[in-house]
């Protein structure tokens, strides 16, 4: 099957496949955030963008595969393509990131990356 | 008769969902996470340094704190680091220990099995300082601009479910609101709080310790066996 190109529209099943073999711990990693916000400055960009509430690894968790899980993988392109901002721009997946209930949050963007890719949305280093 | 029913048969239903729910977690945990080594697909297990027993003086707790403390939450949230131990261990202490508890009991069994029983001021102090560290997190979720951005009414309803025992029971002792309606609350959001703790929010009263025991981190307690 050949990749979707940047017009086709979502194959939202390929994305629903994709949340399904993750479903468990996305799922518990979801539940057991507290929203306590102590691994905001565990973030390096979080400390380095005047300590914007975006960059703070949970609000970038909750909002890339945490708003993919919400909506069970029925988003459009363009959902898709905030979470690529999200996955790529504000997280350098530098792994430092430090969560005291023991979130793994860099696999969870990891597999927001895997999905956004799998819908040939990726973030274009060249045309910056 | 709704008092007894909420006392007895539903109050025993909701503690064996908490402590079957609390296991299916544990084992939840052990099966997604993995013993160190065990070969991974994205990163080499390798990677890890050896993890050696810690050894503890001033020297290395000072060098702990050059090295990590200052950028550990220790370092940065000082004041939330605080208030959140406080709050963990004063709502596992008060109902643990409480004087109308242990009272209940002996009617119930004809024996109180705790040697330990907080007195009356002991009960309203721990039960202030609970209100105080409520206030706290309410004022956090209010105020603080990162908090406030992942706020939901999810984060809200947890925080009054929380409160709800608490509350209720103080007003009951000090006879503030009409006791027996006080009372029926107190029952049913204790009931409640037991059904849910094991599938909302709540859970991370038991993955706080199998994350800070068992996971592999330069942060937690221990060597680590484990990583996800």
């Amino acid at each position: 099957m050949s990749e979707p190109t940047a017009t086709e529209p979502v194959n939202t099943g390929q994305i629903k496949q994709l949340l399904d073999q993750h479903k468990t711990k996305m799922k518990m990693a979801l539940r057991v955030c507290a929203h306590c916000s102590l691994c905001a400055q565990s973030c390096f960009l979080f400390n380095t963008r005047e300590q914007d509430p975006i960059y703070m690894p949970s609000h970038k968790f909750i909002n890339s595969i945490g708003r993919l899980y919400k909506k069970k993988g029925n988003v459009d392109r363009q959902a898709l393509e905030e979470i690529s901002e999200i996955a790529w721009k504000r997280c350098v997946l530098c792994t430092r990131c430090y969560c005291p209930l023991g979130i793994d949050i860099p696999e969870m963007i990891t597999l927001a990356r895997t999905i956004c890719r799998s819908q040939n949305v990726v973030n274009d280093f060249s045309a910056e | 008769m709704y008092y007894d029913y909420i006392r007895g048969p539903i109050a025993w239903a909701c503690f064996a969902v908490f402590i079957v729910g609390m296991l299916f977690q544990v084992i939840r945990f052990f099966t997604l996470s993995r013993k160190l080594g065990t070969p991974d697909n994205h990163l080499n297990p390798n990677i890890l340094p050896p993890r050696t027993k810690p050894q503890f003086s001033m020297a290395t707790l000072k060098s702990w704190w050059h090295l990590k403390g200052k950028v550990s939450i220790i370092g940065s949230h000082p004041v939330m680091l605080t208030v959140t131990t406080v709050f963990h261990l004063t709502i596992f202490i008060l109902p643990l220990f409480l004087l109308a508890h242990h009272t209940l009991f002996d009617q119930l069994w004809g024996a109180s099995f705790c040697p330990l029983v907080l007195s009356q001021f002991w009960t309203d102090l721990l039960c202030i300082v609970t209100f105080g560290c409520l206030g706290f997190f309410i004022a956090r979720r209010l105020f603080l601009p990162r908090v406030r951005a992942i706020t939901t009414l999810y984060d809200w309803a947890i925080l009054i479910m929380v409160a709800a025992p608490f509350v209720t029971g103080f007003c009951a002792i000090h006879n503030l609101l009409d006791y027996e309606t006080m009372i029926i609350i107190h029952l049913i959001s204790v009931n409640l709080l037991m059904l849910t703790l094991p599938f909302t929010k709540f859970v991370h009263m038991i993955f706080f310790f199998l994350n800070r025991f068992f996971l592999r981190s330069e942060y937690n307690f221990g060597a680590g066996s484990r990583r996800w």
